[in-house]
């Protein structure tokens, strides 16, 4: 059974699970409310912090390898890394305008520590991790991105092919471009780990969301409409269900004396006995084969036949009338009141089908329902009224008693039965 | 407004379609049916494909040196290929046990080729896909990819200290073009994939909002706006209310089920259909709740919020609204066919519950005497009772009716709405 919460239901996923210093400066200069672009400006938040602990890591190294020499390369490192920073501010200018200067800064950057330090300190290997940029400008600023892909990938040839190997500011230090090569490889290696991580983490939690939500329409499927009639529309293809059915078998039951008693009562009481009320008759329904049609006010209302076995379905439905009397026998009082049961049954013609667009809903019609609607209505507390044709159906599977002829509103006189119990045989 | 065939069941989005022998080979080997484990598995093919064709291409370029001395470098990069293509047939082993050889293989080749060529051919580079590991390992498995992603880096440090600048293998000119390509084939590498995820995230992404609105479209069949509204604020909280103004309407058609006697199902369904169509889009024009259809009876209330006065009102104009429709109604079966309405106003439980059927409905005084009302009341009319008479006021113009015996009120006086004023 589903509950009810389950289908209700809306959170949508949250970002992935940053602590909050870093949320908050990756999040940082955010204004605008379109989800897409918020993920997009997240996300060269998070590339620009990646960018500033790059930078500060290169500065402590070269501080400990070389803090004289390198001035300008400290001051670099400095500068970059406060810029980086600094490039969320450029969102309220635009949905890519951060993510543009930021490219352009690293490339800038980038070809400038090359040339200082020399193509042989490998800082070109940076380049390799242009496809990042694509997540900062995203599908729909695809153009955008593969400019400066190319950028990149030309900054790359130049940067191998054109720049000095020992570079222009200390070209005897070819210790330092050993441990810049093995540092900037690592520093790579985890940038694209974490970047890769995040990016895979949001596809993660948006596809199990979507797990969520189709499970979510399954169910309310399920609530509206019976498992067969939903599978026909879906895995079968059907446009529309339009049935008739000859011989179906319909049961009404309705709570007698139940506005009285509700009267003075509160109302999550009412709710509670109806609640249980209706539950116990679904799970009887479910027990006899029989299907559970809906529920009207504290009338209950179920038919037998629908899938095709008719006669085997009327006796059912008759089994299922007299295990709703002993449950309902079972059922604690509502208020002072013990509440009885009144049934009415018939066997006819019907028509079933789906109705409605927007609010659409599996229903009966005809004969069958009419009379057996009448049966209840004209019937007796605790009893099970039926009518002849029901009683000629199923006459062998049951003890009837007769009750003679009634006047029956829009139908005149008919002569019929109250169900007993099972025949023994 | 949604639209039944698009609650009834949104396809899937379906994937590429590749052709067949593109297809056999990157499905090679899988057999699970998780289908998330078989995209993880269907990259590490790709990959090892990928692995395979760059050790035989290094094979076949150092070929071209017809010396022997590079015959136990090809041989270790031949070794490589094969083990590579073998990769696919790990996976039936277990989820990740084809990725964890991928993994082992690719340090290796990756390794040696670096100690093979030197370190200036930059054949290193491709420790840096090591971030890729998160295509193909789980995302539960982290502590693991993590622990391969420190290894790479570890192995990229130790080949810094180990691996010679220049290699035996190959010459100056030659390992400034491997390094060319080296590179060039990270960035190419590295970019494609995350432009795959990218366009699964995209995918998802359209997916989910297509998959919300079918759960919301679906939602608002089950429940009114209003009630899915608070259970959404306080989901634990039954829906329970009494309300003592509710305004119940109860229509029936008259004479339906003798016309629809001899017609097909599928006419008598959309002869419904249609008519209970109309009743819906009036309900929500005249700020109504459609509670539900029994049959060829139709069930609507208002002032569900409290409000008797504007409840009763708007209940009056829809049911005004409802004659109309009927009028217009073509015969079906030849006969034509009438609305019987019936309408009071009084105190009401309205609630949620569930079990087979999740529902909203109302019970009480309310809803007794307007059904009442409707089976006491006359083909075309609409028969009011004297409080919802007295609730809707002067909007309307009424007939009195007089005293009329209702089966279980006894003698009432009751009304018949004429127009509105």
């Amino acid at each position: 059974m589903t509950r009810l919460r389950d289908l209700i239901h809306a959170e949508r996923p949250g970002g992935f699970p940053l602590p909050d210093w870093l949320a908050r400066i990756v999040s940082a200069g955010i204004i605008s409310t379109d989800p897409k672009v918020v993920r997009r400006q997240r996300f060269t938040g998070i590339v620009a912090f990646a960018c500033a602990a790059n930078a500060a890591s290169h500065l402590v190294i070269n501080w400990l390898y070389e803090p004289a020499t390198l001035v300008p390369v400290h001051l670099y490192n400095a500068v970059f890394a406060v810029a980086a920073l600094l490039v969320t501010r450029l969102h309220r200018f635009g949905e890519t305008a951060a993510a543009s200067a930021l490219a352009m800064l690293i490339f800038i950057g980038t070809m400038f520590a090359i040339w200082m330090l020399g193509r042989d300190s490998q800082l070109q290997v940076y380049f390799t991790l242009a496809g990042v940029m694509l997540f900062m400008f995203g599908m729909e600023n695809l153009r955008q991105f593969l400019a400066w892909f190319a950028v990149a990938f030309i900054a790359l040839l130049v940067a191998l092919n054109v720049a000095p190997p020992d570079g222009l500011l200390l070209p005897e230090g070819s210790q330092l471009r050993e441990v810049l090569a093995s540092h900037a490889m690592v520093n790579a290696i985890i940038i694209n780990g974490l970047v890769i991580l995040y990016a895979l983490t949001t596809l993660h939690r948006t596809e199990a969301e979507l797990e969520r939500q189709y499970a979510r329409s399954s169910a309310l499927m399920q609530t509206i409409l019976p498992p067969r009639i939903a599978d026909r529309l879906i895995s079968g293809g059907e446009q529309k269900i339009a049935d008739r059915v000859d011989n179906l078998s319909v049961l009404f039951a309705d709570l007698v004396g139940f506005t009285r008693a509700a009267h003075d009562l509160p109302p999550e009481r009412v709710i509670d006995y109806l609640d249980d009320f209706v539950r116990s008759f679904d799970d009887l329904c479910a027990l006899h084969g029989v299907e559970k049609i809906k529920s009207v006010g504290d009338c209950y209302m179920a038919a037998g036949g629908l899938a095709g076995a008719q006669e085997a379905d009327a006796i059912s439905l008759g089994r299922l009338a007299l295990a709703m009397l002993e449950a309902q026998a079972n059922r604690p009082p509502l208020g002072d009141t013990r509440l009885k049961l009144r049934i009415g049954i018939h066997i006819g013609n019907a028509t079933a089908g789906i109705i409605g667009d927007v609010r659409f809903s599996y229903d009966v019609w005809g004969d069958a329902v009419n009379m057996a609607s009448r049966m209840e209505s004209y019937g007796a507390p605790d009893r099970i009224h039926v009518s002849e044709a029901y009683r000629l159906a199923t006459g062998a599977s049951f003890v009837f008693e007769e009750r003679g002829e009634t006047e029956i509103r829009g139908i005149g006189q008919a002569r019929t039965y109250f169900l007993v119990a099972p025949r023994r045989p | 407004m949604a639209h039944l065939r698009d609650l009834i069941g949104v396809e899937r989005a379906a994937g590429f379609r590749l052709p067949r022998w593109l297809d056999r080979i990157v499905t090679a080997g899988i057999v699970s049916s998780d289908p998330k484990v078989v995209r993880r598995q269907m990259i590490v093919n790709v990959a090892a494909l990928a692995s395979a064709l760059n050790s035989i291409s290094r094979v076949v370029s150092m070929s071209f040196y017809g010396s022997d001395e590079f015959l136990l470098a090809q041989g270790v990069s031949a070794l490589f290929a094969v083990a590579a293509l073998l990769i696919h047939w790990m996976h039936r082993f277990g989820d990740n046990a084809g990725a964890i050889v991928l993994i082992l293989v690719f340090a290796a080749s990756a390794s040696a080729a670096t100690y093979m060529f030197g370190l200036q051919a930059q054949v290193q580079v491709y420790f840096v896909l090591a971030g890729l590991i998160w295509f193909v390992i789980g995302l539960e498995r982290w502590r693991f990819a993590v622990g391969v992603i420190v290894a790479f880096a570890a192995i990229v440090l130790m080949l810094f200290e180990v691996a010679p600048q220049q290699g035996s293998a190959v010459s100056e000119a030659t390992a400034r073009w491997t390094a060319v390509q080296s590179m060039v084939n990270a960035i190419t590498i590295n970019s494609v994939m995350l432009f795959y995820a990218l366009f699964l995230l995209q995918r998802a992404e359209h997916d989910l909002e297509r998959q919300t609105k079918r759960a919301e479209g679906l939602l608002s069949v089950v429940l009114p706006s209003a009630v899915a509204d608070r259970l959404r604020a306080a989901p634990d909280q039954p829906i329970a209310d009494r309300i003592d103004g509710a305004t119940i309407l109860f229509a029936d058609l008259e004479g339906f089920t003798s016309a629809a006697h001899a017609e097909p199902p599928e006419v008598v369904v959309a002869y419904l259909d249609r008519l209970m169509r109309s009743f819906d889009d009036a309900c929500r024009e005249c700020g109504v709740e459609k509670i539900k259809s029994i049959g060829d009876a139709y069930m609507a209330a208002g002032g569900l919020q409290g409000d008797l006065k504007s409840g009763a009102i708007a209940v009056g104009h829809f049911a005004l609204g409802m004659l109309r429709h009927a009028q217009a109604l073509p015969p079906l079966g030849g006969h034509k066919l009438r609305l019987r309405i019936g309408i009071h106003a009084g105190p009401a439980i309205a609630g949620v519950i569930g079990g087979t059927r999740i529902s909203y409905d109302l019970w009480g005084d309310a809803v007794n005497v307007a059904s009442r009302m409707e089976s006491h009341g006359i083909a075309g009319r609409i028969h009011v009772s004297d409080a919802f008479r007295r609730a809707a006021g002067d909007a309307f113009e009424f007939e009195e009716r007089g005293e009329t015996e209702v089966r279980d009120l006894g003698r009432v006086r009751t009304h018949f709405l004429l127009r509105a004023r």
